[in-house]
């Protein structure tokens, strides 16, 4: 079931009685431009951990425990050219349950709270847990450093973007810095009287008394504005870093153009493109890089089909670079000349198709497609989705191959001990 | 076939064990469109001094050879068992550990198909010097991936200061020169003896008929010779001292990273019990943890509201094969407070027990709310069996361990697991900017 509760509310009830547990998201969604992703994340935390009725975060835990520990978080994200603001929830099923509940009213009750009430006096949020907030943030943010694999991965976007879209989805630290508790209430308020509210609740539920407990929430109307999800960028000039730092492996990581988007022309040709390449342990990447050169533990692709952008990823021994970007240069061109046996290209479909319909059996997958499906306003059946990947042939892959154009390297240099 | 049935969750496992020792557990999902199966031997890297099948004397194999051997088992002469999965689009994977190698796949269709490439690739070893050569340039990449990974060599760096002297605290895919050494042949002495089916289980869970499904594994098995095995497999794992005076109760190393790392390690120094016991033993240890360092524990509280500790702090318990440690971290600017004030909160455990009535009921529904959240992951359910670890086992015999459980139990297994003796504390110090 979906439908409109309020103009910029919407509902999606899914009842699926495959799973022990009731699923709850809640997106707030707003567009990237506004350029708040910092106090997004900052208040993402802050509403994770306390409300005025639960102003600690041994009391809110205490009524997770009480509601058969469910899982609760507060997490940011991108879409295209979307930012969210999503509230999980995950409950037990009462069916499971000895002591009977109404759970997932108390569940509601417990969101409400959440979001409705939080933890402000004077118009500002609680000073001691808004500075601890803000500090643990600053501190998280400067320690994804440490995990080179997200490193590289970061600097490459800030290389391939150079705008806001190479801003993560949790901010920066300069724009952090600049939020107090007042500011960020501000800025709450805003959130919670314009953002458009997608609420998904999954589970073995019923339509109907789902929807008049959802109702519990007080969200007002809002006329949210739609903006276009895809983002899109003009080829420039190659841009490559170099960075040496003491580590054991070197980092390469690339980004190219390539302008398939969700849904539209030459999407199914896409996946399977990214799939050949380097988006399996089949994928021409595995075999060549790690495989036959022997010169990796990990060697894939990914493809972005909101912003339209290829990356590489591999970690290397750092004398290595030159050859292994030249192998991957290798394996595009080679796609490119129909270098496709039949027997990879079925390989990968059945491959495609076997996630897609894995994907059936997570509540989250079941959610999110059904927030994208919402966010773009279409809408593909099962049975379409195997046949459009069935349908692409060798070559609607080498017509994809085509237009990947380089625009990126990053390289973390393993300094020589 | 034996089914055990669990109607408060709607659940029936089928197991049996086959003339060749295999054994099978196949827990159908109704409505569910993958099936996931894992294939896992008794065998992962602390194994490493053993008698080999067949032989007289021990002999010790370099380390890092049980996951050597996890990745040689992919390629064949003339192809690699990816490429039999990628005929049905499975997706296929593997992991070792400190006592278990497991191979697995998922899919949605063929699962049949799927069984048999899952158990034929694992029976069917292939290993040539020029192919253990090779291998040796990726998992070197591998090693050194994990040596840049501050928190995985926190981790070491703890193991190494509770077993000094004991194969846990070697890395699991070993060291650059310890897999230089590795052989065909000695993969070959390695995979006789611990890849043995009654060394061996079988775990399927998914969309799938439990009969037919037994039945075409049976067959597959049937079709297949192993020699006799007259008696359990001879390994030798190094004593450490149960008084605990092997351990180093202090050591640190710098790294480039942004915050100090500090880990308190406890060793187990008590007994785990046998079979089902063992499951209860390894609940209440959690609980134990759960109510000193949890989120509903007013001392982290403290803690986290004075920021010395953030939500980078964290804490697990191992129970394995002869060998039981809890590890309790963090990232932090002044890694000595840290590291005391876990201390002060583990050696006052009891005090901290007291009044925790309370808590402790909370806690218990936590436990078993999170229990049965769990079971909505196949993977999840077919990977928390430990086979005969604790009598077979599953997640389902889990809920009435947490629901019997007393605060009074609690107590004495911090009476039994934390002691003074057994604590150890590793650091990683930010190196200063050059």
């Amino acid at each position: 079931m979906r439908k409109q509760l309020e103009n910029g509310i919407n509902l999606t009830v899914i009842e699926n009685s495959q799973f022990k547990t009731n699923r709850i998201v809640i997106n707030f969604v707003a567009p990237l431009a506004g350029g708040e992703s910092a106090e997004r994340m900052l208040l993402a935390n802050l509403l994770e951990i306390s409300s005025a009725k639960y102003p600690s975060q041994q009391k809110l835990a205490e009524k997770l425990s009480e509601l058969y520990g469910a899982s609760f978080g507060i997490t940011v994200s991108k879409k295209g050219n979307y930012h969210l603001i999503s509230l999980i929830l995950n409950g037990v099923n009462d069916k499971f349950l000895e002591h009977k509940t109404d759970s997932l009213k108390e569940i509601f009750n417990f969101i409400k709270e959440i979001i409705f009430n939080p933890n402000v006096t004077d118009g500002h949020f609680d000073e001691e847990t808004f500075k601890r907030q803000k500090e643990n943030l600053m501190m998280s943010i400067r320690s994804i450093s440490d995990d080179k694999q997200s490193y590289a991965g970061l600097e490459l976007q800030k290389l391939y973007f150079q705008n806001d879209q190479a801003i993560p989805s949790y901010g920066t630290i300069e724009a952090i810095e600049k939020i107090t508790a007042t500011s960020l209430f501000e800025y709450y308020k805003q959130m919670l009287a314009t953002n458009r509210v997608d609420i998904f609740v999954i589970g073995e539920l019923d339509e109907i008394e789902t929807e008049s407990i959802v109702k519990i929430l007080p969200f007002t109307p809002r006329d949210f504005e739609m903006v276009p999800i895809f983002y899109h960028q003009d080829v420039k000039e190659v841009v490559t870093k170099v960075e040496t730092q003491a580590v054991a492996q070197g980092k390469l990581n690339m980004a190219y153009q390539l302008p398939v988007y969700y849904r539209e022309d030459g999407y199914y040709a896409g996946l399977i493109f990214n799939g050949i390449f380097g988006g399996s342990p089949l994928a021409k990447l595995f075999v060549n890089v790690r495989e036959k050169a022997s010169l990796a533990y990990y060697a894939s692709s990914s493809l972005d089909t909101f912003r339209g952008i290829l990356t590489v990823q591999t970690g290397i021994e750092s004398q290595n670079k030159d050859k292994v970007i030249e192998i991957v240069q290798q394996q595009l061109d080679d796609i490119i000349a129909g270098d496709i046996s039949d027997e990879l290209l079925n390989k990968t479909k059945m491959t495609m198709i076997n996630q897609y319909q894995s994907s059936l059996d997570s509540q989250m997958a079941l959610i999110n497609q059904s927030m994208v499906d919402q966010l773009t306003q279409t809408e593909v059946g099962t049975t379409e989705w195997i046949d459009g990947i069935n349908a692409v042939d060798k070559s609607a892959v080498q017509a994809i191959a085509r237009e990947v154009k380089l625009q990126a390297i990053f390289f973390l240099n393993g300094e020589i001990k | 076939m034996k089914t055990l049935e669990y109607p408060q969750f709607d659940e029936i496992l089928y197991t049996e064990t086959l003339e060749n020792g295999l054994k099978v557990n196949i827990l159908p999902r109704k409505g569910f469109h993958k099936t996931y199966g894992i294939f896992t031997t008794n065998y992962g890297s602390v194994d490493s001094v053993f008698v080999p099948i067949g032989e007289e004397e021990m002999i010790h194999v370099p380390d890092g050879i049980a996951h050597f051997l996890e990745h040689k088992m992919f390629e064949k002469a003339d192809h690699d068992a990816f490429d039999l999965f990628g005929e049905y689009g499975a997706s296929a994977n593997a992991f070792t550990s400190f006592t278990r190698t497991s191979y697995l796949f998922s899919s949605s269709n063929h699962i049949p198909e799927n069984i048999e490439t899952l158990l034929d690739f694992v029976q069917d070893p292939y290993f040539t010097p020029e192919t253990v050569e090779k291998e040796k340039g990726i998992i070197g990449q591998e090693i050194q991936m994990y040596d840049d990974d501050p928190n995985w060599r926190l981790y070491f760096g703890i193991l190494g200061n509770l077993y000094p002297n004991h194969p846990v605290s070697s890395d699991i895919a070993g060291t650059i020169e310890s897999i230089d050494k590795i052989t065909a042949d000695d993969l070959y002495k390695c995979y006789e003896t611990f890849y043995h089916p009654s060394n061996m289980n079988l775990f399927i869970v998914g969309n799938v008929d439990p009969e037919e499904t037994l039945a075409f594994i049976k067959a597959n098995q049937d079709r297949k010779n192993f020699p006799e095995v007259a008696e359990s497999i001879k390994r030798s794992i190094p004593e450490t001292q149960v008084d605990g005076s092997d351990i180093m109760p202090y050591r640190a190393t710098e790294m480039e990273i942004q915050r100090a790392k500090t880990i308190v390690g406890i060793k187990g120094l008590d007994d785990v019990p046998e079979g089902r016991d063992g499951l209860k033993y390894k609940e209440t240890i959690h609980m134990l943890l759960y109510l000193l360092f949890g989120d509903t524990a007013p001392q982290y509280m403290k803690l986290y509201d004075e920021g010395t500790l953030d939500d980078s702090f964290g804490y697990e318990f191992e129970i394995e094969r002869g060998f039981h440690f809890a590890s309790i971290s963090g990232d932090t600017d002044n890694p000595q407070k840290l590291s005391d004030a876990i201390i002060h909160i583990l050696e006052n455990a009891a005090d901290y027990l007291a009044d925790a009535d309370a808590q402790f009921e909370l806690a218990k529904r936590e436990m078993l709310g999170q229990s049965i959240q769990s079971m909505n992951s196949l993977e999840s359910i077919a990977n928390q069996y430990d086979g005969d670890l604790f009598n077979d086992a599953t997640v389902f015999d889990r809920a009435p361990i947490i629901e019997n459980m007393t605060l009074d139990q609690v107590r004495q297994g911090a009476k039994d697991f934390i002691r003074s003796e057994a604590i150890s504390v590793y650091q990683i110090m930010a190196k200063e900017d050059k």
